[in-house]
C-alpha cells in the first residue's frame, strides 16, 4: 500500500481550563491521496477542532499530522507558509468567512500575490478562470459578498480555497448552512473539482446522509475520539458501535413509507470539560450488554468488521442491539 | 407557537418557571404559587429531568435540546388547539432531533392538538405529517397527503426537491440538483414563478400564471396538471 497523503497520529487538543476541555483526546487517521474521508459528529465532538488543527490554524496539544510525508508541526513559519499552498480549507459560514469589504475579484486574487502565482498581467484571467471553474461568471468579479446568495459565496470560498492549486482541502460542513437544493449543487460542484484536479478532501458534516454522497471513508466522533471508522459501504450497512448505529436511525428519512426503528438515546452529549469514566458513550448508551465494565474501562479502537479496515471502540460491538 | 432558535427566543434574564409560568398567569389567572406549581408540572410533561429544580434555573444553564423542551412547555401551558412549530429542530444535532420529534408525537396524541410543522426538511416531514403543503417564492405550490407527495409529486419543485435530498439509504453518487436559485421577492418572476428554473417550462408558462390545479385532495401550481403531455422525459 502506498503511504497516505496525510497521516494524523494521536492527535491531542485540549484548551486550557480547570479541568481543561479535551476536544480531541487522540484521533487517529488516514487519507489516501485522491480520497475522501467523511468526518461526522455531533456539536461538541471535536471535528472541527481535527480539522483547524491538521492545518495548525490552531496548535495541537500533542500528537503528529504527516502531510506527503512531512511533519506539519515541526515547521517553521517559512515552510509552513509553503505548506499552505498544499492544505486549505472551506468553512461552513460562507457569511462570516468572506470579507465584506472585499470584492469577489480581491479576495480571490490575495491568495494570488501572496504566493507569487501569477503575473499581474494574467491576474484577470487567472481570476476569471477561478469563477468558472467553480460556476461563477466573469461578472461576479466586482460584487461583493453581500450581494450574494449562500450557495454563491461558498463557490467563493471554494474558489479561495482553489486559487492556490492545494492538493489536500479541508471542507469544514460546507452544505451545512445551505438550502436544500442549493446543497446538492455545491456537492456535485465538490465532487467534479475532486475528478479534474484529483484533490484530497477531509470532509467534516454532522450529517451522515450528506457524507454518504461524497465520502470513501467515514469516521464517527465522540466527546474528542473517534469511535468507529470504516469504508463508506461498511459503516451504512453494518455500523458496529451503538453510537454510530443511533445517530444512522436518527436521520429522518424521506420516505413515508420506511419502517423506522429510531433509536433515541437519552440525554445531552457530556461537556468534554468533564467527560465521563470508562467508555465515553456508556451514559447514552442503549446497548443491551452494557455492564461495569464500560464504566471503568475505556474500549480501544479494534478490527470488528470483514474488512481490516473496519474498527470500532465498543466492548460489545459484535453483539446485536 | 415554538421557535427555530432554542438560544435566542427564550428571556436569558429570566428563570425558565417564570417564562412557563407567566401565560398561565395572564390567561389562566392563577396566583404565582399555583402558577409555579403549572411550570413544573409542563417541565415533567416535557420530559425534563429534576423538574422541581429545573424551574429555577435560567436558559444558559441548559442545553439546546432542553432549551426546545422548555419552549415547548411555554407554547402548551394554556392547552392549545393548535401548536405552530417552526423549525423546531434545526438548530439540533440529530439524536436530539429525534428526541424532540418523538416528544412532539407524544404531546399531540396526549392533548389531541392539531400541529403546523415548518420545516425544510423533507425527512422530517415524511416522519411526521399527514398532510404536506409546498411553498416556493411566496406561494403554495402543491398540496398532498403525506404518502401521496412523495409517491406522485405533481410540481416540478416538488420532484427536484425530493430528487436533491442526500440519501442515506443511496450509494456515494451524483444528486440531482435543481439548477439556479430562489429569485429576489421584489422581482418575481413573470408568469409561473418557478419557470426560469423548471426543466418542463414552455412558452404559457412564462405568461400565464397557473392556479393551484388537480382533485381537492392533491393540488399543484404548474399547467402540467392539463397538459401531462409536456412533461419532458428525464435525460
Amino acid at each position: 500500500m502506498t503511504a497516505p497523503l496525510l497521516d494524523i497520529q494521536d492527535l491531542v487538543k485540549h484548551y486550557p481550563g480547570r479541568p481543561p476541555v479535551r476536544a480531541v483526546d487522540g484521533v487517529a487517521l488516514t487519507i489516501a491521496a485522491g480520497q475522501t474521508l467523511g468526518l461526522v459528529g455531533e456539536s461538541g465532538s471535536g471535528k472541527s477542532t481535527v480539522g483547524r488543527t491538521v492545518l495548525r490554524l490552531q496548535e495541537p496539544t500533542a500528537g503528529r499530522v504527516l502531510f506527503e510525508g512531512e511533519d506539519v508541526f515541526a515547521l517553521g513559519p517559512g515552510p509552513l507558509r509553503a505548506l499552505r499552498r498544499r492544505m486549505q480549507i472551506v468553512f461552513q459560514d460562507p457569511y462570516s468567512s468572506l470579507n465584506p469589504r472585499m470584492t469577489v475579484g480581491r479576495t480571490l486574487r490575495e491568495p494570488l500575490e501572496i504566493h507569487h502565482l501569477a503575473a499581474p498581467a494574467q491576474m484577470e484571467a487567472r481570476v476569471t478562470a477561478l469563477l468558472d471553474e467553480v460556476g461563477l461568471d466573469a461578472a461576479f468579479t466586482g460584487r461583493y459578498p453581500h450581494e450574494l446568495s449562500g450557495g454563491q459565496r461558498q463557490r467563493v470560498g471554494i474558489a479561495r480555497a482553489l486559487s492556490v492549486e492545494p492538493r489536500f482541502i479541508v471542507c469544514d460542513e460546507p452544505v451545512s448552512a445551505l438550502d436544500v437544493s442549493v446543497q446538492a449543487q455545491v456537492l456535485n460542484l465538490l465532487a467534479d473539482l475532486q475528478q479534474k484536479r484529483r484533490l484530497t478532501y477531509l470532509f467534516i458534516a454532522h450529517d451522515l446522509a450528506v457524507v454518504r454522497h461524497i465520502a470513501d471513508h467515514v469516521a464517527v466522533m465522540y466527546l474528542g475520539r473517534i469511535v468507529e471508522r470504516a469504508p463508506a459501504a461498511a459503516i451504512y450497512s453494518g455500523p458496529r458501535h451503538p453510537y454510530t448505529r443511533a445517530l444512522l436511525s436518527a436521520v429522518p428519512e424521506p420516505n413515508p413509507r420506511a419502517a423506522r426503528e429510531r433509536i433515541v438515546l437519552s440525554g445531552d452529549i457530556p461537556s468534554p470539560a468533564h467527560p465521563p469514566s470508562g467508555c465515553p458513550f456508556h451514559p447514552r448508551c442503549p446497548h443491551p450488554k452494557k455492564n461495569d465494565r464500560c464504566r471503568t474501562e475505556a474500549p480501544a479502537l479494534r478490527v470488528v468488521g470483514n474488512s481490516p479496515a473496519h474498527v470500532a471502540a465498543c466492548h460489545f460491538a459484535e453483539e446485536p442491539m | 407557537m415554538v421557535f427555530q432558535e432554542p438560544m435566542t427566543s427564550l428571556n436569558p434574564v429570566f428563570t425558565v418557571g417564570d417564562q412557563i409560568a407567566e401565560a398561565a398567569i395572564i390567561h389562566q389567572h392563577l396566583s404565582r404559587k399555583a402558577a409555579r406549581a403549572r411550570a413544573i408540572e409542563m417541565l415533567t410533561l416535557v420530559g425534563i429531568p429534576d423538574p422541581a429544580e429545573r424551574v429555577d434555573h435560567y436558559p444558559h444553564h441548559l442545553s439546546g435540546g432542553m432549551r426546545q423542551r422548555v419552549m415547548i412547555a411555554m407554547a402548551l401551558v394554556c392547552h392549545p388547539k393548535v401548536l405552530i412549530a417552526d423549525e423546531p429542530t434545526t438548530a439540533l444535532d440529530v439524536t436530539i432531533q429525534a428526541q424532540i420529534l418523538e416528544l412532539l408525537d407524544r404531546l399531540q396524541a396526549e392533548l389531541g392538538m392539531a400541529v403546523l410543522l415548518i420545516t425544510h426538511d423533507l425527512g422530517v416531514v415524511a416522519g411526521q405529517a399527514d398532510r404536506v403543503v409546498v411553498m416556493y417564492a411566496g406561494q403554495v405550490v402543491e398540496t398532498a397527503s403525506t404518502t401521496a407527495l412523495f409517491d406522485r409529486p405533481l410540481h416540478p419543485y416538488t420532484e427536484g426537491l425530493l430528487a436533491a435530498v442526500p440519501r442515506i439509504d443511496a450509494p456515494k453518487s451524483r444528486l440531482q440538483a435543481i439548477p439556479g436559485q430562489v429569485p429576489a421577492a421584489t422581482a418575481w418572476p413573470s408568469g409561473c414563478r418557478f419557470h426560469p428554473r423548471c426543466p418542463h417550462a414552455w412558452t404559457k408558462c412564462a405568461i400565464e400564471e397557473p392556479p393551484l390545479l388537480g382533485d381537492g385532495d392533491h393540488t399543484a401550481r404548474c399547467w402540467l396538471v392539463q397538459e401531462p403531455g409536456r412533461r419532458k422525459r428525464a435525460p
